[in-house]
């Protein structure tokens, strides 16, 4: 018999020659050492491409599973609940976006309207002391003087004290602590509601309004490393006319104070201050005080308010309303795998439905603080 | 509702993926799940063996599954759920390959694998290459394959499916699976030349 063409010798190799003729080609095969060797080569060839393959890990196929289930269910509940999206998006006004009590390991993304700025290896954890705060009252009550707060103050402190306005501190700062290295020790694992639902709404509503100083939160804005920070004031340490005292807390304690030069380029250490118009966070905040909507120990109790509600609450005029919206910075959070956070992906699906469209990976471990009317914008541009 | 009914009389109720489908159409996670996780690392192999890297083969299979969920309506329930899930991947696989080849792109592991394969031709000073020059030189030459001859070959060699189980996922004729096969296999010894050694 003569040699078998290459198609009939492949078609035995895969199993799919008819019983007759694999008899056939069976018996050529026993005195022809040339085709075994064809089908050795070709069977060894197609084995080693094969077993080449290397799967990936099974958290990267989880991840995917989670993105898919996400965005399939959120279609499929989104045509039953368009009626109540604005409704949601409210309620996300007052949820909380981040901010486990474990420090956030990644890049950090502050973007602005001027810009972007990325702080690549830090470790970011939101700080404030809002109790205190709250304990105060809207108003601020500690009612400390410029001179004993800091030596040096900002322009815009100067412009009110020049009009003959005081000064007055809450001793309160919605606070971004950024530290290149070790961060402190957690704070109580304890904490107690009130705290919790703080932490929540003040890392979900964060007016930024530099030139409102109600209450009193003392700002000087320097340029460090890494860009544009804002440094807290708190007159903490004794320092030289030339420094600015700083004082970094986590969980409303202080975990270290000190004094930098102004304008410095060696900052180890520093602290991005959000400053919020008090008077109108301390009134989200107390709305929000009653609830705590990602604490999960809470999660029958009512949800915060709405922005909305917000207004009605305080009689708000419309162009405060809506520069407050503007002015609303939201901050996104997402894992090594590019996977928004359980607020993150809340805020996302009511503000911008289709943001697992336009997401990637150049989001893992990621922080954006973003304005929340960028947001569409900026996965837009991706 | 009409889908069920549907499914009762094809005989397919008894199909433990089409009722897991349905599930997960309706928001059922444990469903869902059970069905991605049965044939994530199939659908992710097929992708990455069609196109050029990882990041692609990501994007196709998320897209594979997602389009399955969107269209099960159309569902061909006389087709097995696998060989239809194949149908998706390469069909978004060979879509990836046109718009990548408008866009004149050379994919690094590509161009890795190119120059691996031509440097061993270069250097062909022995009858048999070493098993690792050879297997570079293989995944080149699947590279270079049309898509159409690679779906085929992918399907054949990688998932080791049957001719039917392949014309059945692409959708073609059982002697065109036959054809292109033998054709990918030819084209791929072809380029790999003295490397296997002499035969034809």
């Amino acid at each position: 018999m003569n040699c078998p063409d290459f198609d009939t010798l492949m078609m035995l190799l895969d199993g799919e020659l008819e019983e007759e003729k694999l008899n056939e080609v069976s018996a050529h095969l026993v005195s022809c050492c040339r085709c075994r060797d064809l089908i050795d080569s070709q069977k060894n060839l197609e084995a080693s491409w094969r077993d080449s393959f290397v799967t990936p890990d099974t958290d990267k196929f989880r991840s995917m599973e989670w993105i898919i289930y996400r965005r399939m269910n959120r279609r499929s509940r989104w045509k039953f609940f368009v009626p109540a999206a604005a409704g949601i998006i409210a309620v996300l006004l007052g949820v909380k976006l981040i901010m486990d009590n474990q420090p956030f390991k990644g890049r950090v993304t502050e973007l602005s309207r001027d810009g972007r700025t990325e702080y690549a290896s830090y470790t970011l954890r939101l700080v404030e002391e809002t109790d205190e705060l709250l304990d105060s009252g809207i108003d601020g009550t500690d009612n400390e003087t410029v001179s004993e707060i800091a030596p040096d103050q900002t322009s815009v402190d100067r412009d009110i004290l020049a009009e003959g306005g005081t000064l007055e501190t809450t001793s309160r700062m919605d606070n971004y602590s950024i530290t290149d290295g070790e961060m402190p020790e957690s704070a109580s694992e304890e904490e107690d509601a009130g705290e919790s639902s703080l932490r929540c709404i003040s890392s979900l509503v964060q007016e930024i309004d530099q030139q409102t100083i109600v209450g009193g939160v003392v700002t000087e804005s320097v340029s460090g490393a890494g860009g544009s920070a804002g440094f807290s004031g708190y007159g903490i340490e004794e320092c030289e006319e030339t420094e600015i005292a700083f004082e970094t807390t986590f969980m409303g304690d202080a975990v270290e104070t000190g004094c930098f030069e102004e304008q410095t380029d060696d900052i180890s250490d520093i602290t991005l201050s959000l400053d919020a118009d008090t008077t109108e966070l301390a009134a989200a905040q107390t709305v929000a005080s009653s609830v705590s909507p990602c604490d999960e120990s809470q999660d029958n109790r009512a949800l915060p308010q709405s922005i909305e509600y917000y207004s009605r609450f305080h009689d708000l005029p419309d162009h405060k309303m809506d520069s407050l919206k503007a002015n609303i910075y939201v901050e996104l959070v997402f894992d090594a795998d590019g996977q928004p956070d359980s607020c993150t992906a809340l805020i996302l699906d009511s503000l911008f439905p289709d943001w697992s469209d336009y997401i990637s990976l150049e989001y893992s471990d990621t922080v954006l603080v973003i304005p929340l009317a960028d947001i569409q914008q900026l996965f837009s541009e991706m | 509702m009409l889908l069920s009914v549907l499914l009762m009389m094809t005989g397919e109720e008894d199909n433990p993926d089409i009722q897991l489908l349905r599930k997960a159409k309706n928001g059922d996670r444990d469903a869902f799940g059970e069905l991605f996780r049965k044939y994530e690392k199939r659908v992710f192999r097929v992708a990455r063996r069609m196109c050029g890297s990882d990041d692609e083969a990501w994007d196709i299979t998320q897209d594979a599954f997602i389009r399955a969920m969107q269209a099960m309506d159309r569902y061909d329930t006389q087709y097995r759920f696998f060989t239809w899930i194949y149908r998706i991947t390469t069909n978004l696989a060979i879509n990836y390959a046109k718009k990548k080849s408008r866009r004149r792109e050379v994919h690094f592991e590509e161009a890795y694998y190119c120059a691996e394969g031509q440097q061993v031709i270069e250097d062909n000073v022995a009858d048999r290459a070493s098993g690792e020059q050879l297997l570079g030189a293989v995944s080149k030459a699947v590279n270079k394959l049309t898509p159409a001859l690679k779906a085929v070959f992918v399907l054949r060699i990688d998932q080791q499916l049957s001719y039917s189980e392949i014309a059945e996922s692409l959708d073609i004729a059982l002697g065109t699976v036959m054809s292109r096969l033998n054709r990918a296999r030819a084209k791929i010894r072809e380029e790999l030349g003295s490397m296997l050694g002499e035969w034809e």
